[in-house]
């Protein structure tokens, strides 16, 4: 299917779908370009221009600490990025585990899994990530470990769910008359057929991740300065919210960007499968 | 997170409306009496002087109560209920004669009684002790307190100590008055007129006071939510003077205030851990002192304000500071990569550790991020870790589990205070310093009772950090206080007060 047919629906433009496309494509390349290339080191100090107002030679401005925040923001959306794909596969590898195998087995195992998962999911998320980071100590791997395993009781919901409707299904009964074993069945006929709930599980979770990481960071307990990333910016902005808005604004517009756009991209994700 | 930011500046601007209404009514009352609103963001933890434990609240309580002696501006102590004092040549003992007719806020005449009872609450040595009250364990050197005469008392030590007038501060109270807590009576300048929890403290000058008579007829302290909330304020007009401005704050100083500029009177510093192994080589430690261009600093974190130090003391300890320090280690980067390189440290070995910051402080913080981006161009790599008050204080301050680590250390009026942690049995040693030579001139200066004698030990002392570069000596932080133009002579102090009676009227 080409990317015009994917973005157009009956004929009709699907307004969601590009709008999405652009952020999510906006956002991608100014974290890419960011790994190799920024205007200025994103760490350099320079006293005489602090908090310097947007301009030609430093286009979101600078910092309390004459650091470019254009360079900060390329190089923090990166940082903020990886640790959001990171969070979510830990999770969805995880949770399509756990899923897969108390939505398919059932029985005891089933019952004391997914109550656990229950009280896992009904502690606050950032309460339990600070008691992480609290015996481990922070740091980003200590971080994404944390978000990591937060994370594996949403997947694990949604895939046990789809497994326990699949599992009754004639294509699966065949399966196993066939000879095919449990493992096979498992991971090669059944994950295929729940890809489109499991896709929208994926872009919900790399959000609450994105957001998570800001949350984090913003409690300093993420990652550690002088590094950067846009949780971290947005905490160190604060004082000067309003003498240099700009500190705040740019890292602000590209939390907003990337999770609006994969947001909308994601939105009819579950309706299509069915 | 966007949300929370729009909700705080429609928060911040209901706040100012408020404050805007308040400041009307609050002007009204200032034609007939000469009054102050002074903006505090701390709450009262007591009003028993001995029972507060927060220093925000003896900055307060500096203005009801009086110890035998209190501190001046210019970082001496001057006699408030003594008049006079004298200590035994072997440092034994102190002797006070209390000045007559000193009166408490309630009309009583204060007796040698009431000050037995006061020095004796502070040291924890009376037979019914409240365990509420906070003693100071610099007073645990006396061993008695008796009357000699009417108006004389001795205080008797254990063990010679020449310097515990800086800790004779402690206020004096009535010996038989139950109300402390609610209706404190001290000798200070202002008595007491009301407290309402989370809102204000009130007071009146006293009359019957025995010193000059303060310009200011009532003070209220107003106390805010938050530094940002009493900044509204200030804005709005109903804050006279607020001595907790920010630097960002200070460029927005409306014109009818003016801007004191005094010192926080802290050593911040990155205080190494001697004992950590590359620490140990002192060329390490001085390379890291070379390494730093401390201008620079001052202008990122403080807006160019700050007085940069040399060694663990600083200026406002007057004649014990020595000034010349301030420019023993000066930016030298060269210098620095050469003692590294004596070190073994190059290149593709370079130097790295780990700074621990409390990441409650954002100035130590931004001092770290500082630090750590001048140390990468002499090739060190310094990794900053942020952690927890509560966790700085266990894991550096007392298991000493860290390798560098920059806070702020204050003082008590008394220069041993300041350096006392340096010797090596001391239990708040916790840089692992250890250097027979210091020991030795710390207690030498510790008995001596011969000014010029004691200022030259205190001198060689410094002298002596500096030159072991026990560790990275930064600054003594601005204090940056907010003063409306109708007051003038706002007074700095060496130690945490905030001095009411000396404001006088602006011409």
């Amino acid at each position: 299917m080409s990317v015009v047919g994917w973005l157009k629906k009956d004929g009709k433009w699907k307004m969601n779908r590009i709008v999405g496309l652009v952020l999510v494509v906006l956002a991608a390349l100014v974290s890419l370009v960011g790994c190799f290339y920024t205007p200025y080191d994103p760490n350099a100090m320079d006293a005489t221009i602090k908090n310097a107002s947007p301009s030609l030679a430093h286009f979101f401005g600078t910092d309390n600490f004459g650091r470019d925040v254009l360079s900060r923001v390329m190089k923090g959306a990166g940082t903020t990025f990886a640790v959001g794909l990171s969070v979510v596969t830990i999770g969805a590898v995880g949770g399509c585990l756990v899923g897969a195998f108390t939505g398919y087995f059932g029985g005891k195992a089933d019952l004391i899994l997914m109550r656990f998962n229950d009280a896992v999911a009904a502690i606050p998320s950032i309460l339990l990530a600070l008691v992480f980071v609290g015996v481990f100590g922070s740091g980003t791997v200590q971080l994404i470990a944390a978000l990591g395993i937060l994370f594996i009781p949403s997947f694990a919901r949604v895939v046990r769910s789809g497994f326990v409707v699949q599992k009754e299904l004639d294509y699966v009964k065949n399966a196993r008359l066939m000879g095919a074993s449990h493992l096979r069945i498992m991971f090669v006929h059944i994950l295929p057929n729940i890809k489109g709930s499991l896709f929208s599980a994926l872009a919900i979770g790399f959000n609450n991740a994105v957001l998570s990481e800001a949350a984090m960071s913003y409690l300093s307990l993420g990652v550690q300065p002088p590094d950067a990333s846009l949780g971290r910016m947005l905490s160190e902005a604060q004082p000067y919210l309003f003498r240099a808005p700009w500190n705040a604004v740019a890292p602000g517009l590209m939390i907003l960007f990337s999770v609006l756009g994969v947001g909308l991209l994601s939105l009819e994700g579950g309706a299509k499968h069915d | 997170m966007k949300k929370k930011a729009i909700f705080l500046a429609l928060l911040i601007s209901v706040t100012a409306l408020c404050a805007c209404n308040g400041g009307k009514t609050g002007k009204k009352g200032s034609e007939d009496s000469v009054s102050a609103v002074v903006g505090i963001t701390q709450d009262l933890d007591s009003l028993d002087p001995h029972k507060a434990v927060a220093a925000g609240t003896d900055e307060v309580l500096f203005n009801v109560f009086e110890g035998l002696v209190k501190p001046a501006s210019n970082g001496t102590l001057v006699p408030a209920v003594a008049k006079d004092y004298t200590i035994a040549p072997d440092g034994m003992s102190y002797t006070f004669t209390l000045r007559e007719n000193v009166k408490f806020h309630n009309g009583e005449v204060v007796t040698a009684d009431d000050v037995i009872y006061s020095v004796k609450r502070c040291a924890g040595l009376l037979d019914a002790q409240d365990p509420e009250v906070v003693v100071e364990s610099a007073l645990s050197v006396i061993s008695a307190v008796e009357k000699v005469g009417e108006d004389t008392i001795v205080i008797s030590l254990s063990e010679p100590n020449t310097e515990l007038l800086g800790f004779l501060t402690c206020f004096i109270i009535p010996e038989d008055y139950a109300n402390q807590e609610s209706a404190p009576v001290g000798t200070g300048p202002y008595k007491f007129v009301s407290y309402t929890p989370l809102t204000s403290f009130v007071v009146e000058r006293f009359d019957d006071y025995y010193g000059d008579q303060p310009y200011l007829e009532n003070v209220t302290f107003k106390i805010c939510a938050s530094n940002d909330a009493a900044f509204m304020e200030l804005l709005s007009g109903s804050i006279d003077i607020f001595p907790y401005l920010t630097d960002e704050q200070a460029a927005q100083l409306p014109d009818d205030y003016n801007l004191e500029v005094g010192s926080t009177n802290v050593v911040q510093a990155m205080f190494l851990n001697n004992d950590f192994g590359p620490f140990a080589d002192l060329k390490v430690r001085q390379a890291l002192c070379y390494a730093v261009d401390k201008d620079e600093l001052l202008n990122i974190v403080g807006g160019g304000r700050g007085h940069v130090i040399g060694s663990n003391m600083f200026p406002n300890f007057g004649v014990y500071y020595d000034e010349t320090l301030e420019n023993y280690y000066t930016y030298q980067p060269e210098k620095a990569k050469e003692l590294l390189a004596d070190a073994g440290y190059n290149e593709s070995n370079p130097l790295t550790f780990t700074v621990k910051v409390p990441s409650n402080y954002d100035i130590h913080v931004a001092t770290a991020q500082v630090l750590t981006e001048q140390y990468k161009k002499v090739g060190v790599k310094a990794e900053i870790q942020l952690i927890e008050w509560s966790a700085w204080l266990t894991d550096v301050y007392r298991n000493r589990d860290y390798e560098a680590t920059i806070v702020a250390l204050d003082s008590a009026l008394a220069p041993s205070d300041v350096v006392k942690r340096y010797t090596s049995t001391a239990k708040n040693n916790f840089v692992n310093y250890e250097n027979p030579e210091f020991d030795d001139l710390f207690a030498k200066a510790l008995a001596s009772i011969d000014e010029n004698e004691k200022i030259t030990l205190y001198k060689d002392i410094q002298q002596l950090l500096t030159k072991d570069a026990a560790s990275v000596y930064l600054q003594d932080g601005a204090k940056l206080v907010a003063v409306n133009k109708k007051f003038t002579n706002f007074l700095f102090y060496p130690v945490y007060v905030l001095d009411l009676a000396s404001i006088k009227p602006a011409e």
